[in-house]
């Protein structure tokens, strides 16, 4: 029976990549099958047939098992292959920005005290490359929330690193417009995923969205065009105009649904009448 | 200055279960000729001082625990004497406890009448096992032979005692896991006891056996052959439907009973060269329901040891949790905190094996019964020990009771016995063929 089992196991393993997990999970069907003999054969049965038969027909459809076990190992194989060359590429990555820094410090004559912005500027990178990976990772799983997190991760640390080079290398003297930048960024990228991912709130999330990026406008402009501050306050209505003119047209929107359902009702009511007209007599 | 051994890890268990049986394990061969007292002594003596733990007593404290080593004569160990009522003699004998202030921690008796001698003796559980009692038993007739055959090169194993040598067979990878299987496994709680009778003043020591008969053994062992099952798996299902009715327990019941296992195999050469000591584990056997026959309760026994048997590092948990109480607490410490957490199995087996007749031969005597049994359990624990000899199997349950007590329990040996012939019955077709092979 063994031997059976052994023949019908090796024949069926060859349609799936000769691993050493494959080559443990044979084993453990072996095993399986020969326990489950053992049953039947306790229980009565006597003919080594039909208990042959009976055992292979409880695994049911074994390659399509075989095929799912296969598919399940490789995407474990690639995992952690992927994960490897992540790491090492890491690694690599950290190394040469380390040999980067030293070299651009020690020969451009008195930039000790800037080239540390090239150290930050790495770990930033590496930060926003995994936020971008989790960005990707969350959507394929549908998990919207955690995943809207992610850009704002990256908008925050883009703009904290443009910030620095405006402040330390350029001594730009609106540097700091950049945080008001960043929060325009977070609102409007957050809005337009919200209506990516069919966000429940994206109707209450798009007036709000635009008020705040409205408000970062008018002060971004009121600091640096003078005179704007009056009549420019204008601009802080936007939200609210826009708020009514959304309901105008979802209001819009859903009339025109409305009659479109009632034209069909009418349609459908008048056919009836007209067939009825048509087909009836007095007697 | 008195000579000390250290208290290992078994020893300090073993001592600690003295609340729930007497710590004896027995033995009774009887042979077909006299055994030679004098040559007998010359080797208890070599055994004895080769192994000090044997004449050494126990010294309980509460930090650290020890054997300390103590004078002795053979006329401790020994007692030999013409028997006018042998059974008697040999009950009287093998009923009696060491305690374990004595200096001696083994006691051997030799019965002669109508020109036979019986041989029994009982020992400290705290200084060995089944195991290595079987092993004992099998060297003192090694030696015994070759003092006859005027031979001088006796020997007995004499190495360490530890409890860590179960690890000596693994692979660093493996022993790593084993030693963090800290897993307490005599918390799988099972309510179910044997009905004995309460406890009362009236309770003594008794040693209640059955032999199954050679016929019945072999017609069983075969068919258990002929379906692929050891004669422990089958012993397990007699067992195990044998406590559903005499418990009278609920058909759907889910029972619960450890199987002791030898720790043996995971030791290089099977501890041939640790010292004498305990390796002993167990298995939880859990049935989910009796079964409508006693071939359905073998399948529900089969299901459940085939994970054990199928665990490599079977018997090997808790050690490390035994270890860690040992070890970071003083003795009186963690003896409570041991009980705490220590459930003793209220029904157990232990199958301590076969008895090698040609190797328990003493010179011309040859061996023509015999048994071991394990502790005398206190009620309402109980257990049922097992040793083959001969083509037959005795059954042994040890227990302080009273003679409705010895009554309950012969009345659950007919049910065993009742069992298997059930199972020989149902299966008589295999009893011709051996399918199994296939």
């Amino acid at each position: 029976m063994k031997e059976r089992f052994k023949r019908y196991l090796e024949q069926q393993f060859r349609s799936i990549r000769p691993t050493m997990a494959a080559a443990e999970y044979r084993e453990k069907v072996l095993k399986q099958l020969m326990d489950r003999a053992q049953e039947l054969r306790i229980k009565g049965i006597d003919d080594e047939d039909l208990i042959y038969d009976m055992c292979i027909e409880e695994l049911g459809d074994f390659q399509a098992t075989l095929t799912a076990f296969d598919e399940q190992e490789h995407k474990i194989a690639n995992t952690k292959r992927n994960a490897l060359l992540g790491a090492v590429c890491g690694v690599g990555a950290v190394l040469a920005l380390v040999i980067i820094y030293l070299l651009v410090s020690f020969f451009v004559p008195n930039s000790w005290g800037l080239t540390w912005l090239i150290l930050v500027g790495g770990a930033f990178l590496g930060v926003i490359a995994l936020a971008v990976f989790m960005l990707v990772k969350l959507g394929k799983a549908k998990k919207y929330l955690p995943m809207r997190l992610m850009p704002v991760v990256v908008i925050v640390l883009v703009c904290v690193y443009l910030f620095l080079l405006l402040q330390l290398v350029a001594h730009a003297e609106f540097a700091w417009i950049t945080f008001l930048v960043m929060v325009i960024m977070i609102a409007a990228f957050d809005a337009v995923l919200a209506f990516l991912t069919d966000f429940k709130f994206r109707w209450v999330e798009l007036p709000i969205a635009i008020e705040i990026v409205c408000v970062m406008i008018y002060v971004i402009v009121g600091v640096t065009v003078p005179g704007f501050w009056h009549p420019g306050w204008l601009l802080c209505l936007g939200g609210v105009v826009a708020a009514i003119a959304e309901a105008i047209a979802l209001i819009a929107v859903r009339n025109g649904k409305k009659d479109k359902k009632e034209k069909i009702r009418l349609k459908d009511k008048y056919t009836k009448e007209d067939e009825s007209y048509y087909t009836s007599w007095k007697d | 200055m008195a000579k000390t051994l250290k208290a290992e890890m078994w020893d300090k268990m073993q001592y600690l279960f003295r609340n729930f049986y007497d710590r004896m394990v027995h033995c009774v061969q009887y042979y077909d000729g006299l055994i030679d007292v004098n040559v007998l002594k010359r080797v208890l003596v070599f055994t004895t001082e080769k192994v000090p733990v044997l004449h050494s007593s126990f010294r309980s404290n509460a930090v650290d625990p020890y054997w300390q080593v103590e004078d002795y004569t053979v006329n401790d160990i020994l007692t030999v004497r013409e028997s006018a009522d042998l059974e008697a003699d040999v009950n009287a004998f093998i009923c009696q406890s060491i305690p374990v202030e004595s200096n001696v921690q083994y006691k051997m008796a030799v019965f002669n009448k109508d020109g036979k001698s019986t041989l029994c003796m009982i020992v400290n559980h705290m200084c060995m096992d089944g195991g290595d009692f079987k092993y004992f038993m099998k060297k003192l007739a090694e030696n015994y032979n070759k003092l006859l055959d005027g031979e001088r090169s006796l020997d007995i194993k004499t190495g360490s005692r530890s409890y860590d040598e179960v690890y000596s067979k693994l692979t660093p990878e493996e022993e790593e896991v084993a030693r963090g299987l800290y897993k307490n496994i005599s918390q799988i709680k099972d309510e179910h006891y044997f009905p004995l009778t309460p406890s009362s003043p009236a309770d003594v020591t008794r040693i209640c056996r059955r032999k199954v008969g050679t016929k019945l053994f072999a017609d069983f062992r075969k068919i258990g052959k002929a379906l692929g099952v050891t004669v422990n798996d089958l012993m397990l299902a007699f067992y195990v439907r044998s406590l559903y009715e005499i418990g009278m327990f609920r058909d759907d019941e889910r029972l619960t009973i450890p199987c002791m296992v030898d720790l043996r195999r995971h030791i290089v050469d099977g501890g041939i060269h640790t010292g004498l000591t305990n390796h002993t584990g167990f298995m939880q056997c859990s049935t989910e329901k009796k079964g409508e026959t006693i071939n359905d309760t073998l399948i529900e026994v089969l299901r459940s040891v085939r994970k054990s048997k199928d665990d490599p590092y079977m018997g090997l948990y808790s050690l490390p949790l035994l270890k860690l109480a040992y070890t970071i607490f003083p003795y009186i410490i963690s003896e409570q905190a041991i009980k705490i957490g220590y459930l003793n199995p209220l029904i157990g087996m232990s199958n301590i094996g076969v008895m090698d007749d040609r190797a328990l031969k003493m010179g011309d005597a040859n061996i023509i019964d015999g048994f071991m049994t394990g502790a005398v359990k206190y009620k309402p624990y109980m257990q049922l020990a097992l040793t083959s000899l001969l083509g037959d199997i005795t059954m042994t349950i040890a227990i302080r009771g009273n003679d409705e007590d010895e009554k309950i329990v012969e009345r659950f040996f007919d049910m065993i016995i009742a069992n298997m012939k059930e199972f020989v019955r149902l299966n008589s077709s295999k009893l011709g063929s051996d399918p199994a092979k296939g």
